[in-house]
């Protein structure tokens, strides 16, 4: 049964990643724009130079047949030639993707336990001036835009008062220990994460508060006062614990997000993450890097919610009957 | 031993700057191992009271009065000191439709949870031996305790809750339309199990039911409720007639009920709706507050509001103006 589940929902997820994997083929040669001419940066160019061009990256053959060569390549971990960097596309990717992984990997993490833990204080409590004031700061953090949130801190923490470092990753031109260099990192960190995870934060809290408002209204939730139980256990075994499943749905449209304020905070503060390559990616047509990035965010998308699904089904015991 | 002594209970439920009191002057005695009904229509208070006995009202609502649970006072006391009595002393069976089983834990985990609980120092093979006990005492097969409330239907769920209510050996069960929204005939069964259970174990037992038949099946007395007073209590044989017995019910309130329901055994009449509603209680009644509906209403009845008084010997009594005492 439930490796039945398991299969199908593989096969399923497999059939997305190639449909994406095509789209983003088909999307990439149907935009506008001379690959071989941008690579060149010229406008004359030898008849024989754009051949040898077009030979070496292939754009020579039929478009079915360049079709194939890309999923051979991708399937083989082949993700082209930057055309800017002038390396292997998985070459430039590697740092980037560590990158942000690190710096959504803590924004999340943060926005979730804080987003939570924020929405079940006012959630447990709803109407009380607690609940009131975690609500309305929420609504004013959620309608702040991440890009301006970003420059706003950098110009108090930064501008202001020297506090944080506002841009990169490392402080250029030191060397540090190991030691001094991790509180570097996370020095640098700080800022970024922060403008990520106050507009998130604000949602979660908001999701979450609305969702144990409900379940505290609901019927088990009298039987688990009338059993005795000491508020702690009722607020968090019974209530938490099925105010959670919107709360799952939410982390994984919440990843498609993330991503997208990514690209703004990385730009923002020039963390060398996927979201700063693929700004610079635009605005240098380098199609390669575009192309990869794209993917790479529309896989990860995809495999959240992918892990969103199986965590429902482990929460909810309805969910896994039909 | 009186279990359960509740006296001129009120309460009061504030709904913005309004207020409106849903129960008034309660006064209503459970002995250990008897059972009573409270009878009455939806909005009379009657669940009110119920949850008012373990200290489960909503914040929005006030108790005064008294309401003693084996000589302890339940009114006023904190949370914490509720809890040490809640499903120790008295459980609770809520309606069968709700929601009252918690939808993610399987139910041999809800069961056991009060046990640990209160029972800390209980083994955890002898609790859930004793789990095992209870679900084979309500007729569900212990093989199914790892199962979801969903995997089981309306009356199943009923049992497993009825389990659970037991699970800390109650003195005094409290079921609140326990029947309500199951067929007919898992109504029957619970029906049936509860009142064995109750005279098994000797519990109290406070069946709060707008069903005279559930009333009378499974009570020894009767509490009539309207508009948040007691208009009627007795013996439930006398009242609503057990058999062949001729039942005596005094008030115009409860006669109306009883026609309200069709009767199998009797004669073969329709049912008679009660028309009109149980008065808004946020606007203060001088008289009677069945008077609107009334039948047989008097002048007096208008400008006096009747108290409760012996109808026939001391056990039944009824307000009316116009039942027992001196007039007619």
């Amino acid at each position: 049964m439930s490796v039945r589940y398991l299969a199908r929902k593989v096969f399923s997820l497999a059939v997305t990643l190639y449909a994406v994997a095509t789209f983003n083929f088909l999307l990439f040669h149907v935009l506008p724009g001379n690959p071989v001419r941008l690579m060149a940066r010229a406008g004359h160019l030898d008849p024989a130079a754009v051949a040898q061009l077009k030979q070496l990256f292939g754009l020579d053959r039929s478009l079915p047949i360049q079709y194939l060569i890309y999923l051979r390549d991708l399937i083989q971990g082949n993700l082209g030639f930057s055309y800017v960097y002038r390396q292997p596309v998985t070459t430039v990717l590697g740092p980037a993707i560590r990158n942000t992984i690190l710096l959504l990997g803590t924004a999340t993490l943060l926005t979730i336990v804080v987003g939570v833990g924020l929405g079940v204080i006012a959630g447990a409590r709803a109407n009380s001036r607690t609940d009131t004031s975690v609500v309305v700061s929420s609504l004013v953090l959620w309608s702040l835009p991440t890009f301006w949130t970003g420059m706003i801190l950098i110009f108090i923490c930064g501008v202001w008062f020297h506090l944080l470092p506002i841009s990169g990753i490392n402080t250029l031109g030191y060397s540090f220990t190991s030691l001094g260099h991790l509180v570097d990192l996370g020095k640098h960190l700080i800022l970024p994460t922060l403008t990520l995870a106050l507009v998130n934060v604000a949602e979660f809290a908001l999701i979450t508060r609305s969702s144990l408002v409900d379940v505290m209204s609901e019927d088990y939730m009298v039987t688990a006062r009338a059993k005795g139980l000491r508020r702690r256990v009722i607020v968090w075994r019974h209530g938490v614990r099925n105010a959670l499943l919107p709360i799952v749905t939410a982390t994984a449209l919440y990843m498609g997000l993330v991503l997208g304020g990514a690209i703004q905070v990385e730009a923002v503060f020039s963390w060398p993450g996927m979201g700063l390559l693929s700004y610079k990616a635009v605005l240098s047509r380098d199609y390669p890097v575009l192309e990869a990035s794209f993917l790479i965010f529309a896989v990860a998308v995809i495999i959240m919610n992918f892990a969103s699904d199986l965590l429902y089904r482990a929460l909810d015991p309805r969910v896994r009957q039909s | 031993m009186t279990l359960l002594e509740i006296k001129d209970l009120c309460v009061d439920y504030t709904v913005g700057a309004d207020s409106l009191r849903a129960v008034d002057q309660v006064s209503i005695s459970v002995a250990a191992g008897e059972a009573v009904g409270i009878a009455g229509e939806s909005g009379c208070g009657k669940t009110t009271l119920g949850l008012a006995v373990p200290g489960l009202l909503p914040a929005n609502a006030t108790p005064t009065g008294s309401v003693q649970l084996l000589g302890e006072e339940m009114i006023g006391r904190s949370e914490d000191d509720l809890n040490e009595l809640r499903w120790t002393k008295v459980s609770f069976i809520f309606q069968g439709a709700m929601n009252a089983l918690n939808p993610v834990h399987r139910i041999d985990r809800q069961i056991l949870e009060p046990i640990r609980t209160h029972e800390p120092n209980t083994a955890s093979t002898a609790a859930k031996e004793r789990v095992s006990q209870l679900l084979e005492l309500v007729g569900v097969s212990p093989s199914r305790a790892r199962s979801f409330p969903h995997e089981f239907s309306g009356g199943m769920r009923q049992r497993v809750m009825i389990a659970m209510a037991l699970a800390c050996r109650p003195s005094l069960l409290i079921a609140d339309e326990p029947t309500t929204a199951l067929d007919v005939i898992s109504q029957s069964q619970i029906l049936s199990l509860l009142g064995d259970l109750q005279r098994e174990q000797q519990l109290g037992l406070l069946l709060i039911s707008h069903d005279l038949a559930a009333i009378r099946r499974t009570c020894d007395r009767v509490v009539v409720m309207y508009a948040g007073v007691v208009v009627e209590t007795g013996p439930t044989a006398v009242i609503l007639g057990r058999g062949t017995e001729q039942r005596t019910a005094a008030h115009p309130y409860t006669q109306a009920l009883i026609k309200a329901h069709p009767d199998l055994a009797g004669e073969r009449v329709l049912a008679q709706a009660l028309p009109g509603h149980p008065p808004d209680l946020s606007i203060p009644i001088k008289g009677c507050r069945f008077y609107d509906r009334c039948s047989v209403r008097e002048s007096i009845c208008h400008e006096v509001a009747p108290t409760l008084r012996p109808v026939a010997g001391t056990a039944h009594l009824a307000a009316c103006h116009l039942v027992g005492g001196d007039v007619t």
